[in-house]
């Protein structure tokens, strides 16, 4: 069988034709785009903000005859400004994905087109590849976007080229999100193929994304004494990161369930290896990429579990003929 | 008049108890109440037992200058200030839920074609909607504010005073009020939209629009940063640029309108207990003012929406 009567690749290339058509999902990558630039631009601004406070403040001491040598000055890292976009890409990464799963479902079950497929010699196995194929091909075009659009803001913005090592960080990271949006891909296209009605596999959809992107790591991030207070509880204290580390060993158990609920979310694993890879984390800030993946390799491994599980189900609901709810 | 849009308003929350989707909902807030006093409870009591360690430490070193209780003058109200992460997160989405499904589901039955060949009027139709909704957020907000006061109660061990619990049942009060707000919105899209995925996801762009872009731009802080209770009264930017987008913006950002009243009112800060919810309204008077007023055009663009809504339209599509 030639590649032009594939199945897989004509309903993979169907797919991505009719899905670019969609309002939804142009009106999303747009929202994306404009969130990029938000993001960058504002990181940038609060930099400069910082930079000039600096400058203020050291002016002051030396004009009060003090030394300024206690003061360290900010320090600049064009990556670190893309936390605002990975924060981004967790929660609207993970609804272009529902939307592309509930999307490939809405339009068959709406004209009843699942069932002429069906009828015809393509095998069910080959419906859910060519679909996955389309939409993956999708999303990496919609990363390979976000990533030119990194590469050109950081560029007008903050007036920096980023290196082949930044973007090779990027491109990983961008891999880590592709794997992340595939997961509510998965889930969505599960869900609408299940369910008799496709606005309540919807709303289900969108519950459990507010659970595993915001509440999970919300709960998380509250527990953490740290957190109890702007700037950092331990530093408000002058209490260094040595003696920190010693006084919360006595809270394992505590620090061991908040760590659990943090560990039961994609969203964090997610985070976790994106902050790390651009160095967001100071603790990964100009570590090299074996370091990086040596400590953090957990996060990966979960992520990949989290979508072959996922994917498992997949094909699992369509292989089996009586979990799919045909009717809209 | 009166009695057909209490008609409609019965029918709307009867329609909701008997969907699964209204009860997963409540089901949601009940629990995410109680997890929030759980959670104010446990890291509060476990910070305690950090601090008084930290004191061991720092005594044992030597050192003569004994730090701070950094949470000395924090109200016992503070045990439930996750509620107000959970009300613009979970609170606000869920309401966009229940508005987008009051209206979607006549569209998507064929009722809507039904309804208005019989003698009852758009008005009141919309009206008896608004209503509905209106009193299913008041039914889960007063659940919500119920336990609350219990949990806190029984944490604390002594009856709240008349002034906080007074503070708590404004809490509450605003939070319906922001939670109505995106309800109306869920809506006015559920009569707007040619098809139900973008009658629902642009209600949920708007909200991320409402919850992290605009409070971003007012803050510097990136989204999941908004997420901490810890940072609601602290959000200074830095620069020139961004303190001026601040004081434009400011008002307008209806989350961040919210959630400083709220830490106010939930007495965040030490010096919470001396100011009075009155005083915290007025403090915050512009961006209050213009929430109402959001809220006002949001229910007047549905009631007008409906007025010119086509009856006859075809099937909508997904």
């Amino acid at each position: 069988m030639s590649n032009f009567t594939n199945p897989v690749i004509v309903i993979a290339k169907r797919e991505y034709i009719d899905t670019i058509k969609n309002k939804l999902f142009l009106t999303l990558i747009i929202f994306i785009l404009l969130l990029t630039i938000v993001s960058i631009t504002v990181s940038s601004l609060d930099f400069q903000g910082k930079v000039t406070d600096y400058k203020n403040s050291i002016q002051i001491l030396k004009n009060l005859g003090k030394t300024s040598d206690t003061q360290a000055a900010p320090q600049f890292y064009p990556l670190q400004m893309l936390r605002g976009i990975i924060n981004y890409l967790e929660i609207i990464g993970a609804i272009l994905g529902i939307i592309l799963g509930y999307l490939s479902i809405a339009k068959e079950k709406g004209k009843r087109t699942l069932q002429l497929i069906l009828s015809r010699p393509v095998k069910r196995s080959q419906i859910i590849s060519g679909k996955i194929s389309g939409n993956s091909l999708l999303i990496i075009s919609i990363l390979t976007i976000v990533l030119l659009f990194i590469f050109l803001i950081i560029r007008e913005v903050a007036g920096v080229i980023l290196s082949f090592s930044e973007i090779t960080r990027v491109v990983l990271t961008l891999l880590f999100s592709f794997i992340y949006i595939m997961f509510f891909f998965c889930l969505s296209f599960i869900l609408a193929l299940k369910m008799k009605v496709l606005t309540q596999a919807l709303i289900i959809c969108l519950v459990i994304w507010l659970v595993f992107v915001l509440i999970i790591p919300q709960i998380g991030d509250t527990m953490d004494p740290d957190n109890q207070i702007p700037g950092g509880f331990f530093q408000s204290l002058n209490i260094n990161k040595l003696q920190e580390k010693e006084i919360m060993s006595k809270f394992h158990t505590y620090e061991t369930t908040r760590n659990a609920v943090e560990e039961s979310s994609i969203t964090k694993h997610y985070e976790r290896i994106s902050f790390a890879l651009l160095g967001i984390k100071d603790t990964y800030n100009g570590k090299n990429l074996h370091y990086i993946f040596k400590d953090r390799w957990m996060d990966p491994v979960w992520l990949l579990s989290f979508l072959m599980i996922i994917l498992f189900l997949q094909y699992f609901v369509l292989l089996n003929k009586n979990t799919v709810s045909w009717e809209n | 008049m009166v009695s057909n849009i209490n008609t409609i308003a019965k029918n709307e929350v009867k329609t909701l108890f008997k969907e699964k989707t209204f009860i997963l909902i409540l089901v949601i807030f009940i629990l995410m109440t109680l997890l929030s006093n759980y959670i104010g409870w446990s890291s509060r009591t476990t910070i305690e037992n950090v601090f008084q360690e930290t004191i061991k430490k720092v005594v044992s070193s030597g050192s003569r200058q004994i730090p701070v209780d950094p949470f000395t003058g924090i109200s016992i109200l503070s045990i439930i200030k996750n509620m107000i992460v959970y009300i613009f997160l979970i609170g606000s989405l869920l309401a966009i839920i229940i508005g987008y499904n009051s209206f979607l589901r006549e569209r998507l039955s064929g009722v809507s074609k039904i309804i208005f060949s019989k003698p009852i009027e758009r008005k009141e139709f919309i009206l008896g909607k608004i209503y509905g909704i209106l009193f299913l957020l008041l039914l889960i907000t007063i659940t919500s504010f119920l336990i609350s006061l219990i949990s806190i109660s029984l944490i604390t061990g002594k009856i709240l005073s008349l002034q906080l619990v007074v503070k708590l049942i404004i809490f509450y009060f605003l939070s319906l009020i922001y939670m109505f707000l995106f309800s109306i919105i869920g809506l006015f899209f559920s009569i707007f939209a040619k098809s139900s995925s973008l009658a629902l996801m642009i209600p949920v762009i708007i909200w991320i629009f409402i919850s992290f872009v605009l409070p971003e731009l007012t803050s510097a802080l990136n989204p999941t940063a908004l997420l901490n209770p810890a940072n609601i009264q602290s959000t200074l930017p830095h620069g020139k640029v961004l303190i001026f987008l601040q004081e434009i913006l400011k008002p307008f950002s209806v989350s961040d309108t919210y959630k400083v009243i709220s830490g106010s009112l939930l007495e965040l800060d030490s010096t919470g207990s001396s100011t009075s919810a009155l005083n915290i309204l007025i403090n915050n008077s512009a961006g209050f003012i213009f929430m109402i007023a959001l809220l006002g055009a949001a229910i007047f663009g549905s009631y007008y929406t409906m007025l010119k809504f086509d009856a006859t339209e075809e099937e909508i599509y997904e």
